[in-house]
């Protein structure tokens, strides 16, 4: 498989106040195209930091990160946006959808800036969804806001779909359904995924697994058989 | 407990310092508003009556055509009710100020008690000659200079005043100019420049202008008390004035008459003496001029018989000389002729001895003379011989001369001949040679040629002979010419041809050369000789001729000597023939002419004796004429001496005579001056004057009333949105807090508690907020209108007062305000359970809007759009808030700038369209459409320029109250060109009988409307009654309008015309023309539209001011209100900006997600805005309504434009301010948990 992200030598330190704090610390890996990547480690290891660069919504200290021969740690603040725009697809672990638009509008919201999108209500079919399209988020339980905002992400047709915690903040059984939403987004239109996560039970369901801890990758493995998502427990 | 909620609250503050600064800012907004407005007015007025009770301004200010006196002012201080009574002197006088202008002022003589002068700057006069002044027109550089009152005041004028110059001793305001409004005048350019104070000996007056009255315990002035005791005081203080009037009136009238009286006797005597005196002289001097001219007379005669005396005497002495002369000369004559007789005596004997000798001459004569005859005949025979012989010898030499001639004809012709043959010889000669010589010269080169000896004859006959070498040779042309031309020659000479030849020819030539020039020689000689003869010939017939005529001339001189003798001799005979008849006729006449003289003679001796007696008379004559010229000088002198005495005597009686009438003229005009001015005067006019009726006193309150009206308006509003931004604002920080709020319940609080801490929040702010905004606004607002009045005010530095009451209801107000929406917004929350509260809230669920409804619009909209329509729809106190704030900032531009519209234009439009004549000119008396236009002529005008017409006060009675307005009454029934009376754009007509116009001011005021019956009483309490026909624009004064025919009908007389619109001339001074007109005779007063229209667009130019104060506040409104709201909608969804932003929305399109919503309600909000604008500004103007001005309720499209322009302005500028907020938004904050 091509390598579709690369990480090198990156570096992040947060200036809070007179502290410094190491995010990051000389993390290399390589996500391939169209696998379905998981990072895991502990909170406070770095993850979100890494999510944060690798989404264009922060940036490095050090080091260099490319996306498909891009390098993405090279950007203007302008480029990022355009990068966030038309290049990533983001899960948010509380779904971040906007309160006033229906399940639909949601949707394109994000389609309606990008240069190829999905057709929103197809998408939000796709994610079983077809019958919720005129609902607010307000009358849509927790795993159907994730849908949606899974839906918003991949109607905008992303190179990277990056999911924070994606279960995060549902139960077991529709956290179970995301997962399995994802794996087979993945499976099916060969997207690349990354999805970072505390449970490390997940790592099962993963083509790549990369371990972080205190800023620094700890190790990357690849899974040759990675396990249907049914067959995960935690 | 409370330590740790107090603590807790602060940090809260210091947290969220924008929020808590909004709340405070807009109580203080309100507070300082409505207690800024809500003092201004109280202070400003509170400023005027203490200063008008500190000097006293009179309460009371009497006037009387006839002035008062002394006693007056006792009489009027004796009142009951009246403090003091000062009487004064006022004028107003032309001064030469910089540069040499001259200026009316207005002069006063300085009153004690009353009118109290404050000082700016100097002291008050001392000595009569000194003067303080006008402090808002002088500078104090006018300080110890001199004021002069110009040349130009009339004598008047300059008599009322003591000095021709007052030096300024000081600047002073006065309360009877409270404003800057100083009058007119009728002198200069009709405006009075500024005052002057005099102290009262300053002046010569003869009786005092006006007396000014003070009350006694005045009540504050402006109060209803003041005007109740003005009221009550009034009618009394008028009956007086007219009682002390009247009296004056009376004494001037009957001192008047008794001087008048007594003027009379004393002229009318002084005429009889003059007559009578007069006729006395006239008579001497008659009887004195005839007497003189009797001697004149008499002395003409005397000298004029002198004259002819001594004529006649010149005239005899003439005659007597003539005479003499005349005998003398006959005398002398006499013995001429006597001489002469002697001598023709005398010649007569000689006579006769001559006559004898004469006749002896005779005979000797006629004897020479036939001797004569006989010598001339022998003369005449001689003289043909001698001739004859000589013509036949001249006849000879003529045959022989022809004969020579002849002959030498012949030899001439001869030679001649000879010559041509020899020149025809000599040319056959040259001929032969030239030939022979081309022949040799030919030869010559064959020779050489050849080599061969050829002569020239040879080589012709050689050529003759047809030798071809040769030929060639020469060539045949050269040869056949030799050949041709040398058998010619030979052939002519009859020989051959050769040298030998030709030498001989050559010589004979020559020979027969020499012959013929010897030939010639001869020749000549003879002609030489014949043309001798001819010479001589010639002379010979000349003289022939010369002698002929010479015989003939002497034989003629005799023959004609002859004849002349002959004819003396018959002369001579025939004279003694007549001598010796004379002869004997002389010796007849002397004998007669012996007895002529003889006669004479005796004649003469009688003529003598006549001229003697003649001499003697002549002489007695003389000695008369001698003694008369001495006599006539007596007569002479005599009578210039009794001229010269009656002429002296007669001018010295003219002059005393002329004296004496022009004394009694002037005495008899004075007289009539007197009578006319007691005719004249009139029935005194009194004026009772309270402070009402000066125009400082009165404008200042109407003036005040303007802020008082806006002032309960303006704050509600503030109010209102105060409470709406404590509303959203403790609403939203309740929401925020709801987790801290169920740990505290949870731990324990009650609600109470909680509740404390966010009362404590908005009300800390609200009455932090009061506080800086009670002192701000109480004090700065009244103070910055102050100061706009100082333009027109000015007379004293505000007084700020305190209304406690004021106070108490603006803090109340203010934290009713913000802690009642903060309690209404916590009482929801605070009343959920402790564990609801700490569950995170559910998200507000999204609402379909109406306008979903509305299908193919949403979906025309992209869903941003929907979004912020959405959003503007979801919190309903934000979307009230927005648009009374927004609205309310639209709004109050709306009205600041409306106020102006309608206002600034009062005047213009009054004058412009409505008032058109220029002046309006009051008379004294009742006018005539006649003496109206003679006073226009007079003045300078046309007469088509003035419209007469009554003009009067009348009370208008209706349901609603009653009210004083001016009723015009035109003479013509028709006011065109003067007036223009329209309802908007439509002309209104003149009314007919029995219909009324009234103004609309007048008619909104008292609810009147067309068709209602009108009821109009004027001051003689006569009642009119007409129908409202129509209601006529008008902004300045109230007035009613009738026509003649409806004013006699319903009072039965026609009203008096007493007033004349004059229409001002193009591009004349308005000032200077008024002045003209106020001049001229008869007038009373002239009012100057220009100075009503300066005074009142001066008067409303400061509401400029007013604008600017509103705007301020509006962008205020504006700027807390949307900075709330921003603030608000960012805090309240950063995690919705930090999601788009992660989902890539650039940094415009974040900020219009916001803004729009923003955007849209500023637009909502400014849009209804326009509309509360248009209400507001409708209620201010109603408040605003200055009696007697009616303000047409406008606000300019442009005014709409600009208040909305504004607006949005306001909007993009904090939007534009918050943008950095929006950039600041972190997209981390999307990762995080929901609170």
């Amino acid at each position: 498989m091509s390598v579709f992200v690369r990480f090198e030598h990156v570096k992040k330190v947060y200036q809070m106040g007179e502290v410094q704090i190491e995010a990051l610390r000389d993390a290399t890996f390589t996500v391939g195209k169209g696998e379905l990547c998981v990072i895991v480690g502990p909170s406070g290891a770095g993850k979100t930091t890494l999510l944060n660069i690798l989404g264009g919504m922060d940036t490095l200290t050090q080091g260099r990160i490319f996306l498909e021969n891009e390098e993405i740690s090279a950007y203007s603040s302008k480029q990022l946006t355009a990068y966030r725009r038309h290049d990533i697809g983001f899960v948010f672990q509380f779904y971040n959808l906007v309160p006033n638009l229906t399940a639909l509008e949601n949707v394109e919201l994000a389609s309606q800036i990008c240069k190829n999108p999905m057709d929103a209500a197809e998408v939000l079919r796709s994610v079983g969804l077809g019958d919720r399209l005129a609902n607010f988020p307000a009358q849509l339980s927790g795993g159907e806001q994730q849908r949606v905002a899974i839906a918003r992400a991949l109607a905008k047709n992303p190179k990277l779909l990056l999911c924070d915690e994606p279960t995060g903040a549902l139960d077991y059984t529709t956290g179970k359904a995301i997962l399995k939403l994802l794996q087979i987004m993945s499976r099916r239109q060969g997207m690349t995924i990354i999805i970072i996560t505390h449970n490390s039970a997940l790592t099962a369901m993963a083509d790549r697994v990369i371990q972080v801890k205190n800023g620094s990758v700890i190790s990357v493995r690849t899974n040759d058989f990675p396990a249907p998502v049914e067959e995960i427990e935690w | 407990m409370v330590g740790t909620m107090l603590k807790s609250a602060l940090r809260e503050i210091r947290q969220s310092l924008g929020r808590y600064l909004a709340i405070l800012a807009i109580v203080g907004l309100g507070v300082g508003f409505f207690s800024g407005l809500r003092t201004s007015q109280p202070a400003m007025m509170a400023t005027g009556i203490d200063y008008l009770e500190e000097q006293r301004l009179y309460d009371f200010r009497l006037l009387s055509t006839l002035g008062f006196t002394e006693e007056d002012v006792e009489r009027f201080a004796g009142e009951a009710g009246v403090e003091a009574a000062r009487g004064a002197v006022f004028t107003d006088f032309l001064t030469v100020l910089d540069e040499g202008a001259e200026r009316v002022v207005r002069a006063h003589s300085i009153t004690e008690d009353v009118n109290l002068l404050s000082l700016t700057a100097g002291r008050m006069p001392e000595a009569p000659d000194e003067c303080v002044i006008d402090a808002r027109y002088f500078s104090p550089d006018r300080l110890d200079q001199a004021l002069t009152v110009s040349g130009s005041n009339d004598e008047d004028t300059r008599e009322l005043l003591r000095y021709d110059s007052y030096t300024v001793v000081g600047l002073v305001n006065s309360p009877s100019y409270l404003n800057y409004e100083r009058g007119t005048s009728s002198l200069g350019g009709g405006t009075i420049a500024g005052f002057v104070y005099i102290p009262l000996e300053g002046f010569d007056f003869e009786a005092f202008h006006e007396i000014y009255l003070t009350m006694t315990d005045p009540a504050p002035a402006y109060s209803d008390a003041y005007d109740e005791q003005v009221d009550a005081l009034r009618p009394g203080l008028e009956d007086l004035v007219e009682e002390r009037a009247g009296a004056r009136y009376e004494e001037i009238r009957s001192d008047a008459l008794e001087e008048i009286a007594g003027a009379e006797a004393e002229v009318s005597d002084g005429w009889d003496t003059y007559h009578s005196e007069r006729d006395d002289a006239d008579e001497e001097l008659k009887e004195a001029y005839q007497k003189l001219m009797d001697g004149e007379a008499e002395y003409k005669q005397a000298l004029e018989d002198y004259e002819q005396g001594k004529l006649d005497y010149a005239d005899g002495e003439q005659k007597v000389a003539d005479g003499q002369r005349e005998l003398e000369k006959a005398q002398r004559e006499l013995a001429a002729a006597e001489k002469k007789v002697a001598d023709a005596r005398e010649e007569a004997g000689i006579g006769q001895t001559e006559l004898d000798k004469a006749e002896q001459d005779l005979a000797d004569a006629r004897k020479e003379l036939n001797d004569g005859w006989a010598e001339y005949e022998k003369a005449k025979a001689e003289s043909q011989k001698e001739l004859d012989a000589a013509k036949k010898k001249l006849e000879d030499g003529e045959r022989e001369y022809n004969e020579g001639l002849t002959k030498l004809q012949a030899a001439e012709r001869e030679l001649r001949d000879g010559e041509a043959e020899l020149d025809s010889g000599e040319a056959s000669y040259t001929q032969l040679k030239q030939l022979y010589d081309s022949a040799s010269q030919a030869a010559g080169s064959v020779s050489a040629a050849m080599g061969v000896s050829l002569d020239a004859a040879t080589l012709v006959s050689r050529l003759a002979g047809g030798d071809q070498a040769l030929i060639a040779a020469v060539g045949q042309d050269t040869a056949n010419q030799l050949v041709s031309g040398w058998s010619a020659a030979e052939s002519q000479l009859g020989t051959s041809l050769n040298s030998s030849a030709l030498a001989g020819l050559r010589s004979r030539l020559d020979q027969s050369r020499n012959e013929l020039n010897a030939g010639r020689q001869e020749l000549s000689q003879s002609r030489q000789k014949l043309d001798q003869s001819r010479a001589e010939l010639d002379q010979g017939k000349k003289d022939y001729e010369t002698g002929k005529a010479e015989a003939e001339a002497e034989l003629d001189k005799a023959y004609r000597e002859l004849t002349k003798g002959e004819s003396e001799y018959e002369e001579g005979l025939k004279e003694f023939e007549e001598g010796r008849t004379e002869y004997d006729s002389g010796s007849a006449q002397l004998d007669s002419a012996q007895r002529e003289l003889a006669a004479g003679r005796r004649e003469l001796e009688r003529a003598q004796r006549e001229l003697d007696s003649a001499q003697q008379e002549l002489a007695e004559a003389k000695e008369q004429l001698d003694s008369a010229p001495q006599e006539l000088a007596d007569a002479r002198k005599e009578l210039d001496d009794g001229w010269a005495e009656y002429n002296g005597g007669r001018s010295d009686a003219d002059t005393e005579f002329v004296n004496a009438e022009t004394d009694l003229k002037d005495a008899e005009e004075k007289l009539a001056d007197a009578k006319q001015q007691l005719e004249d005067l009139e029935e005194p006019s009194t004026f009772t004057l309270t402070r009402e009726e000066n125009v400082g006193y009165a404008c200042f309150r109407n003036d005040t009333s303007i802020i008082e009206a806006i002032s309960v308006v303006f704050p509600v509003f503030f109010f209102l949105v105060a409470a709406l931004v404590c509303m959203t604002t403790m609403k939203r920080m309740v929401d925020e807090q709801r987790t801290q709020i169920g740990i505290l319940k949870a731990l324990g609080y009650d609600n109470g508690q909680i509740m404390g801490k966010y009362l404590f929040y908005s009300g800390s702010a609200a009455l932090a907020g009061s506080a800086l905004g009670y002192l701000l606004g109480a004090n700065g607002l009244p103070w910055i209108f102050w100061e706009i009045f100082a333009i027109i005010y000015g007379f004293a530095p505000l007084k700020l007062v305190f209304l406690p009451g004021m106070l108490a209801v603006s803090f109340a107000a203010a934290l009713l305000c913000s802690m009642g929406a903060t309690y209404l917004s916590c009482r929801v929350e605070l009343s959920r359970q402790a564990s609801d509260l700490l569950r995170p809230k559910a998200p507000k669920a999204g609402r379909r809007i109406f306008l979903e409804y509305l299908g193919p619009l949403w979906k025309h909209l992209s869903f941003l759009h929907k979004v912020s329509l959405r959003n503007v729809l979801r919190y309903r106190s934000r979307l009230v808030m927005m648009i009374l704030g927004i609205g309310g900032c639209t709004a109050l531009l709306c009205t600041g700038f409306g106020i102006r519209d309608s206002i600034k234009n009062v005047a213009g439009d009054q004058f412009g369209e409505i008032t058109l004549y220029d002046y309006a000119v009051a008379f004294q008396k009742e006018q005539t459409a006649e003496s109206a236009a003679a006073f226009l002529e007079e003045a300078g005008w046309s007469a088509s320029d003035g419209l007469l017409v009554h003009s009067g006060s009348v009370d208008v009675a209706a349901e609603a109250g009653s009210k004083s307005v001016y009723l015009v009454v035109p003479a013509e029934g028709s006011v065109e060109g003067f007036l223009s009376l329209h309802s908007g754009e439509t002309p209104i007509d003149y009314p007919g009988a029995g219909e009324v116009v009234v103004n609309i001011g007048l008619a909104e005021n008292l609810g009147l409307h067309v068709g209602d019956t009108l009821e109009l009483r004027d001051s003689a309490l006569g009642t009119m009654e007409a129908t409202i026909s129509a209601v006529a624009d008008n902004y300045v004064y109230n007035y009613v309008y009738l026509s003649p025919e409806t004013y006699a009908q319903q009072l039965g007389e026609l009203p008096e015309y007493n007033t004349l619109y004059v229409l001002g001339r193009e591009d004349a001074d308005p000032y200077e023309e008024g002045a003209v007109l106020l001049d001229q005779e008869g007038v009373s007063n002239v009012t100057i539209n220009q100075a009503t229209r300066d005074q009142v667009e001066n008067m409303l130019s400061r509401l400029d001011y007013v604008v600017v104060v509103v705007v301020i506040c509006a962008g205020a409104l504006a700027f807390i209100v949307l900075y709330n709201l921003t603030n608000i909608n960012i805090t309240e969804r950063i995690r919705e900006i930090a999601t788009i932003k992660v989902l890539g929305f650039y940094q415009n399109e974040v900020a219009s997600y916001v803004f729009r919503e923003i955007n849209m309600l500023s637009l909502l909000g400014s849009l209804v805005g326009l509309g509360m604008g248009k209400a507001l500004h409708a209620y201010v103007m109603e408040q605003v309504q200055i009696d007697s001005m009616f303000f047409a309720c406008r606000i300019a499209p442009l005014s709409y434009a600009i208040a909305f322009a504004m607006t949005m302005l306001f909007t993009v500028a904090i939007s534009t301010g918050m943008r950095p907020r929006l950039r600041r938004v972190d997209m981390a904050e999307s990762l995080k948990s929901i609170e």
